[in-house]
């Protein structure tokens, strides 16, 4: 199912900052500059080889050049999408379809639309420091090699 | 911007100073004062309902009246105690010297606890601006009554009277990201003794400028508004319908217009009698109130629209007071940058590459290599 999206007018609460490719790595990067301990306590997430989604509050969501943040609009509960943009497609028929494509256990999705991702963040567990620097040591690896 | 509008601006600037999330409440007072219609404040207890207000009337240099209605508050309490010596010839006359019938703006906190006699008497000086009490009958030379309550009255008795407050907005505790910086502006609050940037003769120059323009551009966009509005259950009196076009034409007079245009309806929004109303509004008019903008009233503007270009003009004007404020090192460096970071997040949250304003892109530049040259501590 094809779906175009739209400037919303009702602009989502950021909940949740998307980094994909080299913006993971500076994502990353700048969650550790200021994690104290071994674990946040503040923002959860999930990672892929070359992603990383992060849930938080809004004033704990970091900022680096090139992420993505995402909300939830209350017609469509399990779905996290753009802060600035609303599927063309009724709500309940577009969380029916991004279920029924995505493979994997529940909600919540995150839908991204560029590139185009479904994740799930089901998983979604507190950021831990010891996996983060494994992750950008993996991610620049892989980027060295590509 | 026009000999009249500069210190009507310069007197908003100053109130909103020292008041965190409190911007919309004070635009509104003058849009309201403008547009010669009253103001409904809702929202819980200790979130500076009165603070805002008290704020821009000083700015304004009016007289100043504000009363915490009781269930038990005497009517002598707001309109003034009876004259004893006419009293004694046989007339009941009111001695309003300093009282609400005297008053350029008025704050009432807890305005539907008032009395029967209280509020029947209000309904007066509210509709038609006279004060009538005994065989005293006078002008009132109010220019907005904003009133405070805690939530909307149920009660069916008071839906005539709580119509007459046209504009409605509803305020919420300071969120968790502003807690900085309403601690650290509600030490500094000022103790009440600066003067007057304004005064009541150019808010009756733009009344009078907006009672004169003409409607017709907009007239077409009101009334789709309403037809909208409507389709989706959401219904204005005939009499709301009216006095709402009086808000727009307030809208234009701030904003230095000669006549007002589509960048003017936000304020259709604030006319809407309940927060979910106002929400689903929002969502409704999106189109028709895409192009909304002021230059007087920002704040109002973006709260009433979520159009972009007001959004827009918000996230300018806080992101270049941020740029401007200089941190050697320390702590205090740290915070400026998270805020700094808070500002890009507001920016590519709202906008995406393509909508975004120019004024904005080019914030966002500037915003980003302030970050990148001041890494957190």
């Amino acid at each position: 199912m094809r779906v175009d999206f739209e400037l919303r007018a009702d602009v989502l609460l950021p909940q949740c900052v998307v980094g994909v490719g080299p913006v993971a790595v500076a994502l990353a990067q700048r969650v550790l500059r200021d994690l104290e301990g071994a674990h946040s306590t503040q923002l959860r997430g999930v990672v892929a080889s070359d992603m990383i989604v992060l849930l938080g509050d809004t004033e704990h969501l970091p900022w680096v050049d090139g992420v993505q943040y995402l909300g939830r609009d209350a017609r469509a509960p399990d779905l996290l999408l753009p802060t600035q943009l609303a599927p063309r497609a009724p709500l309940d028929a577009f969380t029916r379809a991004v279920t029924t494509r995505a493979r994997g256990p529940k909600a919540p999705w995150a839908v991204l639309v560029a590139p185009q991702r479904i994740t799930s963040l089901a998983e979604a567990r507190y950021v831990e420091r010891e996996r983060l620097v494994a992750w950008i040591a993996a991610a620049a690896a892989a980027a060295s090699v590509a | 911007m026009s000999a009249v509008n500069h210190p009507v601006h310069a007197a908003i600037a100053a109130a909103s100073e020292g008041l965190v999330d409190r911007e919309v409440v004070v635009e509104l007072v003058v849009l309201c004062a403008v547009a010669r219609e009253h103001m409904l404040v809702v929202g819980p207890p200790g979130t500076a309902k009165s603070e805002a207000v008290r704020r821009i009337a000083r700015r304004l240099g009016g007289r100043y009246f504000e009363y915490l209605l009781g269930r038990f508050t005497e009517p002598t309490e707001i309109f003034g105690p009876v004259d004893l010596r006419k009293l004694k010839e046989g007339v009941v006359e009111t001695e309003t010297s300093g009282m609400l019938p005297e008053a350029d703006v008025a704050f009432l906190d807890e305005v539907f606890l008032g009395s029967t006699a209280i509020l029947n008497t209000l309904l007066g000086i509210l509709n038609e601006g006279t004060f009538r009490r005994g065989h005293t009958a006078m002008r009132c030379p109010l220019r907005v009554c904003v009133g405070a309550c805690n939530r909307l009255p149920e009660d069916e008795h008071l839906a005539a009277f709580s119509d007459r407050f046209l504009v409605r907005v509803f305020v919420e505790p300071v969120g968790d990201s502003d807690l900085e910086e309403l601690l650290a502006r509600g030490w500094s609050l000022d103790d009440g003794t600066s003067g007057a940037h304004a005064s009541m003769n150019e808010i009756d120059t733009l009344a009078k400028t907006a009672r004169a323009m003409n409607m017709a551009r907009v007239a077409p966009a009101i009334a789709q508004a309403v037809r909208l509005l409507r389709g989706a259950g959401l219904v204005w009196s005939d009499r709301r319908i009216v006095r709402a076009q009086r808000l727009v034409a307030a809208a234009a007079a701030l904003a230095g217009r000669v006549e007002p245009t589509e960048a003017d309806l936000w304020p259709l929004i604030f006319a809407l009698p309940t927060e979910h109303a106002q929400q689903e509004g929002r969502d409704l008019l999106r189109e028709l109130l895409a192009r909304s903008e002021s230059s007087s009233l920002l704040a109002a503007a973006a709260a009433g629209s979520l159009g972009p270009l007001a959004r827009g003009a918000r996230i300018v004007r806080a992101g270049d007071a941020l740029l401007v404020e200089a941190h050697d090192g320390g702590p205090s460096r740290a915070v400026w940058s998270l805020k700094l970071e808070g500002i890009a997040r507001e920016i590519d949250a709202t906008f995406t590459e393509a909508s975004m304003p120019d004024d904005v892109a080019t914030l966002r530049k500037r915003v980003a290599a302030a970050i990148a040259a001041a890494p957190a501590v």
